[in-house]
């Protein structure tokens, strides 16, 4: 256990640094770092008092502490996912727009160079 | 092509269509098509040059975006810099017979419609094989019920837009789910559509070059998560 407890430690401070040197250069806001800090924070709780998995359990009446555990991680995992998708979504999006725009940019400029040279 | 006043261009995607491409653009100039524009989807083959060399102009997307892109990029170009009566979109395989033009674009010069959209199943002259013909029906099942509306073949390229439809129809989506972004255009923009038979001729080349039976699935999933998020 003692070992867990270690790795799971040198992990989620691992985490919580990768959070912080995102929030230093700005690719990671305020609120997204909060949030961050918070799951990892919250992870390292379990971990050393796992009775507070199930004191969560017995106030949301889900029985044992572990059952807890589980279900708020899979809520968390498709949260993410479903972020990623929106994010991913949007990039894809924005480079579709930029190579429309580039492509009518081209030509445009094409063909005024070729009225230019007649 | 029947004399008229009105600006007709065609727009044609093309993805790596370097054998077929000066075929299809010859087979438009042949009955009097002389506006064709191709936009070259991020080909990696001869697709420019032999556009280019047949007649067409060209624009180039520097990277393969999908066929929906192209053909935003095809429409929104024409809008800005030749302002169109009306655009035809018409495959790059070969598949779409310019014969039928005529036909496609006579609703809009006479009867007043806003987008006329090609049907495969109007008439029994397209060669569709089984599975194909399967798999599209059932995506017009789903189509019509996702977009409310009633269509005999929703995933056809071959349409021709008006003026109302240039101006107001908005591809969202940049692959071949685009089929599904002007149905639904259609319904929010209450534009009026009427459907024309078309013969869509299958061939070996058409077949290898065009949309995967199993990409129906994926695209239906696609079509679902966009509804879901929106």
């Amino acid at each position: 256990m003692i070992i867990l407890r270690i790795a799971t430690s040198i992990f989620v401070f691992f985490a919580i640094s990768r959070a912080y040197l995102r929030f230093k250069d700005r690719s990671l806001g305020a609120t997204g770092f909060f949030l961050w800090t918070s799951i990892w924070a919250l992870a390292l709780l379990f971990i050393f008092d796992p009775n507070l998995s199930s004191i969560i359990a017995e106030l949301t009446g889900l029985g044992r502490g572990a059952d807890a555990a589980f279900l708020l991680s899979i809520i968390l995992i498709f949260y993410l996912i479903f972020r990623l998708y929106i994010k991913i979504d949007t990039i894809d999006k924005n480079l579709t727009t930029l190579v429309i725009k580039l492509s009518k940019e081209q030509q445009i400029n094409r063909e005024i160079s070729e009225k230019t040279n007649q | 092509m029947e004399k008229t006043s009105k600006k007709i261009y065609v727009v044609i995607p093309a993805y790596n269509e370097e054998t077929g491409i000066a075929s299809v653009i010859s087979h438009l100039k042949d009955f009097g098509y002389e506006n064709i524009l191709v936009v070259n989807d991020g080909s990696n083959d001869h697709t420019e040059e032999k556009a280019r060399e047949a007649g067409a102009e060209v624009l180039n997307q520097i990277i393969n975006r999908g066929q929906g892109a192209a053909l935003r990029t095809g429409i929104e170009y024409l809008r800005e810099v030749y302002a169109p009566d009306i655009i035809v979109t018409f495959d790059a395989d070969g598949q779409h017979q310019a014969k039928d033009i005529a036909a496609i674009i006579k609703p809009l010069i006479e009867e007043k419609f806003d987008i006329v959209l090609g049907s495969r199943f109007l008439n029994k002259k397209s060669n569709a094989p089984l599975l194909r013909k399967i798999v599209l029906k059932a995506g017009i099942i789903f189509t019509n019920l996702i977009s409310n509306i009633k269509l005999t073949d929703t995933h056809n390229g071959f349409r021709a837009l008006g003026e109302k439809a240039i101006q107001k129809i908005n591809i969202s989506h940049r692959g071949m789910e685009h089929a599904s972004d002007i149905i639904d255009e259609i319904t929010k923009n209450k534009l009026r559509y009427k459907e024309v038979p078309v013969e869509i001729i299958y061939t070996d080349y058409s077949r290898a070059k065009g949309q995967r039976t199993s990409g129906f699935a994926k695209m239906g999933i696609k079509i679902l998560i966009k509804k879901l998020i929106q």
